[in-house]
């Protein structure tokens, strides 16, 4: 393992518990996020990308449990390695570790920022409930100093205002703010840019390429859309039904797309420049019912690949060299077939 | 499609659509919110256009002005009837059951779209009735073709909304919106709910439609992406008004306006080969209730001069190569020619 992993996940599995049914939310997802680089999620709506991340800064609701597997963190201080699943939820160690070590950034910052409190307050509050020896005027200078980094104009006078007076961009700079007030070492973006408007998007990006730069920070980052794993991924990992179903660098995974669903997701999009002639090709079918699930393959009912061996089980992961990871048993067919 | 002898449909002039903003104790109109503000647009029979820009720049306030839910403040719209134009605002009640039945729109969001009570054929037997389609046995015919043509089975028009995904609600939804044969379909950011997957059904979906159906759709979105694949002209909007408007090939080959420029270049490509060259926009979008003076676009646009902040720059007609593009700049044939010295 390279010295740069920041948070090592082994076969994570993460259950929710409702109506006394069991759904299988993540099952057996293994991933390494390594400090300076950006790793993508990738998926739609229900496969689990929020719930690794959730599992990871242990804010899963009541109804679910991780059931097997681990989350590491390599704190690289006399700390060691951070069993983070074994820690409770609202244990002592966990909260000094959720903001401080790990950050999160949400997809909708209003709700996520609170609301009768000013920026500047709650930037502050952050920094001094992880470091009790910093003063208030410290803090607020510290406070000031992020907001000027992270490009809210005007500052000075920003500092006192209510989430309310705030733009949507301007509020995920400031919920960015807050996430990088302790210097974290990873920082979980869940769908940061999706409420936002395509100008204010690239800004952000501008900023999360910057901050991965200059501040080595390791971000982990989810998302639906694959012009945005394009833009920002240094690693990718695609989901399907609570599998990694393909994962490695940007490059290997969407150059040489070696499982049906990636490569039909990136057929299903139309690409900016191609005008009306491309052939868009939908996905046949829907995501199944995650209470009714297909017994071997996830996707094996709309797989054109599909055969008898991918109804009996899931296939295990095929190392393709280097770090490309592949959940297919009919991977070489699919590689030889071509993007 | 030959722009010499196309008919147009619908012709819009100097449209302005405002919301009062009233404040204080006694609700007194103080501002208004100038949502769609000084729009001249003809939408061609058989053509799709795209309407494209940020949150909050009117395209969906346009969308909803032409169906006639929202009032206009000023401007007049024509739709070409059978018996010669009419200006949709001046129709009397007969006439405008007529307009209704011609302009149809597919909603964002099919699941507050339909009534959860309802069962498909109750919901979409009721236009039917209305437009004189009498014995049941007719209604149930029509609406099981409609349910075939989008890809779904007859019989699931006695089952409940809630009973379907969201993919196949939006495709009720576009059958609901085709039940009485409309000529002019407004599909208000009608794949934006939906996983890419999905997407890509209701697109290829909708395209299908047109053809069979001889439809004539308006297309709002903010996906350039999506709206490049599905549209025959796109027009830009910012903050109530038309900054670009071109074929759409046209439009991503020479983009002219500043602000086009940047919101092609900020969107993320799903191609990792491709070039990135991001034109970075300073700042928000201003409110609709102050917009600045001059071209709304000048606070936040590199090539900004005096006369940006002082003149409104009205939506000239350029060509380039022969072909049309309606463009609001003060430095337009500036751009233009930029925009060439590509070519070679």
């Amino acid at each position: 393992m390279s010295d740069n992993v920041v948070i090592s996940v082994k076969n994570l599995k993460t259950y929710f518990y409702t109506n006394e049914r069991c759904n299988r939310a993540i099952n057996g997802v293994s991933m390494d996020i390594k400090s300076g680089q950006t790793l993508c999620i990738v998926g739609e709506s229900g496969c689990g990308k929020s719930v690794t991340a959730t599992s990871i800064m242990q804010l899963l609701p009541k109804l679910s449990r991780i059931e097997e597997g681990e989350i590491i963190y390599h704190s690289g201080d006399e700390r060691g390695d951070i069993r983070i699943h074994e820690l409770e939820r609202s244990s002592k160690e966990m909260r000094a570790l959720r903001g401080k070590d790990i950050a999160m950034i949400f997809q909708d910052p209003m709700t996520a920022l609170n609301p009768v409190y000013t920026i500047g307050w709650q930037i502050s509050e952050m920094i001094r409930s992880h470091d009790k020896s910093v003063t208030k005027q410290e803090a607020r200078e510290r406070a000031l100093k992020l907001l000027t980094d992270m490009g809210i104009p005007n500052p000075q006078k920003r500092i006192d205002q209510y989430p309310h007076e705030f733009s949507g961009g301007m509020r995920q700079r400031a919920m960015i703010a807050m996430a990088m007030s302790c210097n974290p070492k990873v920082l979980i973006a869940d769908e940061p840019t999706t409420a936002l408007d395509v100008t204010i998007q690239a800004q952000i990006f501008e900023l999360m390429d910057h901050l991965k730069k200059n501040y080595n920070t390791a971000i982990m980052m989810i998302t639906h859309d694959m012009g945005v794993v394009c833009e920002l991924a240094d690693n990718v990992a695609v989901m399907y039904m609570g599998n990694i179903i393909e994962s490695g660098t940007a490059e290997e995974v969407l150059d040489h797309p070696t499982h049906p669903y990636t490569k039909a997701l990136l057929k299903s999009i139309p690409i900016l420049g191609k005008g009306a002639n491309q052939d868009i090709n939908p996905i046949k079918g829907s995501t199944p019912d995650p209470y009714n699930r297909p017994p071997g393959c996830q996707f094996e009912p709309r797989c054109d690949y599909a055969c008898e061996a991918c109804r009996k089980g899931m296939p295990e992961e095929t190392m393709l060299g280097g770090t490309h990871m592949v959940r297919c048993s009919r991977y070489q067919e699919v590689m030889k077939d071509g993007k | 499609m030959a722009s010499k002898d196309r008919k147009p449909l619908l012709t819009i002039k100097g449209l302005k659509t405002y919301f009062p903003v009233k404040s204080g104790f006694l609700g007194k109109t103080k501002t208004y919110v100038q949502a769609v503000n000084d729009i001249n647009l003809t939408i061609y029979k058989g053509e799709t256009l795209g309407l494209v820009g940020e949150s909050g720049c009117g395209k969906t306030t346009l969308g909803k002005t032409i169906l006639q839910l929202y009032k206009p403040t000023e401007g007049e719209m024509v739709y070409e009837f059978a018996d010669g134009p009419k200006n949709l605002e001046k129709l009397d009640n007969k006439e405008m059951d007529e307009a209704r039945r011609k302009i149809q729109i597919v909603f964002q969001d099919p699941q507050s779209s339909l009534n959860p009570s309802f069962t498909i054929y109750q919901s979409l037997s009721d236009p039917l009735k209305k437009f004189g389609v009498k014995t049941k046995e007719e209604r149930r015919k029509i609406i099981g073709d409609l349910l075939e043509a989008v890809n779904m089975r007859r019989e699931y028009m006695d089952r409940y909304p809630h009973e379907f995904s969201g993919g196949q609600r939006q495709r009720i939804g576009i059958a609901r919106a085709l039940c009485i044969n409309p000529e002019l379909v407004i599909c208000d950011e009608a794949v934006s709910a939906l996983d890419v997957s999905i997407q890509a059904q209701v697109l290829n979906l909708l395209k299908k439609l047109k053809e069979e159906r001889d439809l004539t759709y308006i297309f709002i979105t903010h996906d350039l992406s999506v709206v490049e694949y599905i549209s025959d002209r796109i027009a830009v909007m910012y903050l109530g008004r038309i900054v670009e408007l071109a074929d759409a090939d046209e439009l991503y080959h020479h983009t002219v306006h500043p602000y086009t420029q940047a919101l092609l270049s900020a969107i993320p490509v799903a191609d990792i080969h491709h070039k990135k060259n991001r034109i970075l926009l300073e700042g928000d979008v201003p409110s609709p209730m102050s917009p600045p003076s001059g071209c709304h676009f000048h606070g936040r646009c590199k090539q900004c001069q005096e006369i940006c902040k002082k003149e409104k720059p009205e939506l000239k007609k350029y060509e380039i190569n022969g072909r049309d593009h309606y463009i609001a700049c003060h430095f337009a044939e500036e751009n233009i020619r930029k925009a060439c010295e590509k070519d070679e």
